[in-house]
C-alpha cells in the first residue's frame, strides 16, 4: 500500500515536473520568438534578455535569471551591462548565502573596462561585497545600508579569530535587548569572553525563563552561559551538549558553540 | 511543484500583459529601453509592474466585497429544527459571507468567499489595514535601532518587512488546532521533529505560500520560540540580502535628492491604491542628501490631515516592540509631502527617494493566485 501511495506521488510529482518545464519554455519562448520575428538587432537582444533576467528574479526563479543575464552579458555590444553583473552577484548570494570569486572578478573587471569603477555607487558595491565575503581583515566599512551585512560577517569571522574584544566593540548594546535570540546569545558569549564570570547579567536568561524545558540549541547555550556567569566552569559534557543540539537543529551559529570552550 | 506556482504567476502575468495591451513585446522592449539601460534610474519591473495594474484596474473597477456580512444559514431539513435550535442555541445562525468566511458554499457564492482580485486579502471582521499593525501579528525581535544615525539602518529591514508582510498574508494561526508534532511534548525525540515540522511550514510562507499554523496563536509567539526565533532570523537577513543586494535595491540607496512635489504626490497615490487594495506596501527610501542611509518599512495605513493632506502610516521595524501596538492605532510614526515637494518621515526628517519595493507588485501577484487556490480549496470552491 505505501508503496502504491509513493508511486503516485511520484507520478504527480513528474506531472508538475513536466507542467513546470513546459510552462518555463512557454514563457522563453515569448521571449525568443519576438526576438526572431522582428529580426532584431543585438541591441535590441540584450534589452530583452536583461529584462527577462530580472522578471525572473522578481519571482525567485534564480538558475533561470541567471541564463538570461549570462546570454545579455555575452552579446557583444556597447550597452551598459552594470545590471547583469550585481544581479549575477545577487543570484549567487539568493542560492547559495554566498558570492563566488568568479561573479565578483569578473564583475570588477568590466567595471574596469567601463571606467564604471569610479561610479561611487558601484564602488561602495563592489567594495561591500568584498569586504563581505572575500576581505577577512582590515579596516571595514560597517555605515549604511550595507554595513549591517558587512558587520554581521565581521562579527563571524573576528569570532572565528578568537578577536573576542574586537568583536564586542562592533555590538551596540542599545540595541541587544530588543534583538533576536541569536543576537543576544552572541552578545552574552563575547562580554563572558571578555570579561570572564563576573555575574553578569545576561540578555538570553529571560527565554530560558520562559522556555525551561526547551531542547533548542539556543535555550541550552544560554543555560550554559548562565552556569558559566554563576560561577561554575564549564565541562566538556556541557559543551559537548550545546554542540550536539545545534548540530542537530542545523544552527547558523555553530561557529560561536564552538567557541563556548575558550569561557574559561 | 513551487517552482511551477512560480512560473504559472510569472506566465499569468505576461498573459495578462500581452493581453491588455500592445501585443508587440519588442515595441515593449523599446519603451522600456531607457529604464534597462540606465539601471541606476527608476529601475522597474515592467511586465510584472504592468500585470498588478492590470488587477488593479479589475478589482476598483467592481463593487469591493466587505469584510463584515452575515447572512442566515440555510433552513434545515424538516424535523431537524429541534436539533437546529439547540444548535442556535450554541451558534447563531448566521455565518459570514465575506473572504474567507465561515458560511459553507450552500449558504454563500463562491465569488464572495474566496474572490478573484485583491480582495481576497481581506479578513473577517477586519475594518482597516493598520489592524495588521499590531504586536501579535509581528515578529517578536525587533530589526534594530537604537543610537545614532548609522544605527538607524542597523540591521535587515527589508527582510523584516518582506517576512512579516508575508506571515501576516499567507499564515492561518490556530491555537486550538492539534499540530504533528508538539514543541511542548516532554518526549525529546518529538521536540526535534516539531522544530523540522515548524520550520517546514516557514519556508512554505516565504516561499509565499498559505500555511496553516496549528497549536500557535500569531505571528509573534512563533517567531519568539527558542529555535523557531534564529531560524526566522536567519530568514530575515536571507531575505534582506536578495533585495538588497540586487541592482534594483543599489539604485534606491543612492536615490538621495529630495523627490519633486509631482513624484512625492505620485508616491503617495501609488500607495494609497496600495492600501485600499488590503496591502501593507513595503517601501524603500534614503535620507536626504545622505546616500546608502537606506530603510525599507511597511505602510500601515493613511490618513488625510485637517488640510486635505494625505498622511501615511508607517509601520517601522525599527521601533520597540513594545511601540508597535501605539504607531498601529495612532499612526504615530508618519510620512507627508513637504512645504517643498519632498518627503519628510518623522522619525528621519527629510528624506530623499522613496519607492515601493520593487518585489511587492511580484509578492503580491504570487501571494494573491496562491491564497485564491488555497481559498477555493478549504472552501471546495475547487470543485
Amino acid at each position: 500500500m505505501k508503496f502504491f501511495l509513493l508511486l503516485i506521488l511520484l507520478v504527480f510529482q513528474n506531472t508538475f515536473a513536466n507542467e513546470d518545464t513546459k510552462k518555463l519554455a512557454e514563457v522563453e519562448k515569448i521571449f525568443i520568438e519576438e526576438i526572431k520575428k522582428q529580426n532584431s538587432s543585438d541591441k535590441d537582444k540584450f534589452l530583452l534578455y536583461n529584462l527577462a533576467g530580472r522578471e525572473l528574479y522578481n519571482y525567485k526563479f534564480y538558475e533561470k535569471s541567471k541564463e538570461y543575464f549570462e546570454k545579455a552579458i555575452e552579446l557583444d555590444v556597447p550597452s551598459d551591462k552594470t545590471e547583469a553583473h550585481i544581479n549575477l552577484i545577487a543570484i549567487d548570494y539568493a542560492r547559495s548565502k554566498t558570492v563566488s570569486k568568479k561573479s565578483y572578478d569578473r564583475a570588477v573587471e568590466y567595471f574596469t573596462k567601463s571606467k564604471k569603477i569610479n561610479d561611487e555607487g558601484i564602488k561602495e558595491y563592489l567594495s561591500f561585497i568584498n569586504m563581505s565575503f572575500f576581505k577577512k581583515s582590515g579596516v571595514k566599512n560597517y555605515k549604511g545600508f550595507y554595513g549591517e551585512f558587512t558587520k554581521q560577517s565581521s562579527i563571524k569571522n573576528l569570532i572565528q579569530h578568537e578577536k573576542y574584544k574586537e568583536a564586542l566593540s562592533l555590538m551596540n548594546p542599545q540595541s541587544v535587548k530588543d534583538r533576536d535570540l541569536a543576537t543576544k546569545l552572541r552578545y552574552d558569549f563575547l562580554r563572558s569572553a571578555v570579561l570572564g564570570s563576573k555575574k553578569l547579567e545576561l540578555t538570553c536568561k529571560e527565554k530560558v525563563d520562559a522556555y525551561p524545558h526547551s531542547i533548542a540549541w539556543s535555550i541550552e547555550a544560554c543555560k550554559a552561559l548562565v552556569k558559566y556567569q554563576s560561577g561554575e566552569k564549564l565541562t566538556r559534557k556541557d559543551i559537548q551538549n550545546v554542540e550536539k543540539s545545534a548540530k542537530e537543529q542545523e544552527s547558523s551559529s555553530l561557529y560561536l558553540i564552538k567557541k563556548f570552550g575558550d569561557l574559561k | 511543484m513551487r517552482k511551477a506556482s512560480i512560473v504559472n504567476v510569472l506566465f499569468l502575468a505576461l498573459l495578462l500583459f500581452m493581453s491588455g495591451c500592445d501585443q508587440n513585446m519588442l515595441g515593449a522592449g523599446y519603451a522600456i529601453k531607457n529604464v534597462v539601460a540606465k539601471p541606476f534610474q527608476a529601475i522597474g519591473s515592467y511586465f510584472t509592474d504592468n500585470a498588478y495594474e492590470d488587477i488593479e484596474q479589475k478589482s476598483t473597477s467592481k463593487n469591493s466585497i466587505p469584510t463584515e456580512c452575515w447572512v442566515k444559514r440555510k433552513s434545515v431539513l424538516p424535523g431537524m429544527e429541534g436539533i437546529q435550535n439547540i444548535t442556535d442555541v450554541i451558534r447563531e445562525n448566521v455565518c459570514s459571507c465575506v473572504p474567507w468566511g465561515s458560511c459553507t458554499v450552500d449558504e454563500c457564492p463562491c465569488s464572495r468567499m474566496c474572490p478573484d482580485g485583491f480582495d481576497i486579502f481581506k479578513r473577517p471582521g477586519q475594518k482597516t489595514m493598520s489592524e495588521f499593525t499590531t504586536l501579535e501579528n509581528s515578529l517578536s525581535f525587533s530589526n534594530g535601532g537604537g543610537g545614532g544615525e548609522i544605527e538607524s539602518t542597523q540591521g535587515f529591514c527589508w527582510g523584516h518587512a518582506s517576512v512579516t508582510s508575508q506571515f501576516n498574508r499567507l499564515a492561518f494561526f490556530d491555537k486550538s488546532a492539534k499540530p504533528e508534532y508538539s514543541l511542548n511534548s516532554k518526549d525529546k525525540s518529538e521536540q526535534k521533529k516539531a522544530f523540522e515540522y515548524y520550520k517546514d511550514l516557514i519556508d512554505n510562507v516565504i516561499d509565499n505560500k498559505p500555511t496553516k499554523i496549528p497549536g500557535i496563536k500569531n505571528l509573534n509567539e512563533l517567531s519568539g520560540i527558542p529555535g523557531i526565533e534564529s531560524y526566522m532570523a536567519d530568514k530575515v537577513a536571507h531575505s534582506w540580502g536578495k533585495r538588497a543586494m540586487s541592482t534594483q535595491g543599489l539604485s534606491v540607496g543612492l536615490s538621495s535628492s529630495a523627490m519633486k512635489r509631482s513624484e512625492s504626490e505620485e508616491f503617495f497615490k501609488s500607495i494609497k491604491e496600495k492600501i485600499d487594495n488590503n496591502q501593507q506596501p513595503q517601501i524603500v527610501f534614503t535620507k536626504r542628501n545622505k546616500r546608502m542611509i537606506t530603510h525599507a518599512v511597511l505602510v500601515s495605513d493613511y490618513t488625510v490631515d485637517r488640510n486635505g493632506n494625505t498622511v501615511l502610516c508607517i509601520r517601522d521595524n525599527n521601533i520597540s516592540r513594545r511601540r508597535v501596538n501605539l504607531a498601529g492605532q495612532s499612526c504615530s510614526d508618519k510620512m507627508t509631502i513637504g512645504a517643498d515637494g519632498g518627503i519628510s518621515y518623522s522619525l528621519w526628517g527629510d528624506i530623499g527617494g522613496a519607492e515601493l519595493a520593487f518585489n511587492d507588485n511580484s509578492d503580491a501577484l504570487e501571494q494573491m493566485r496562491n491564497l485564491k487556490e488555497h481559498c477555493d480549496s478549504e472552501k471546495g470552491c475547487d470543485q
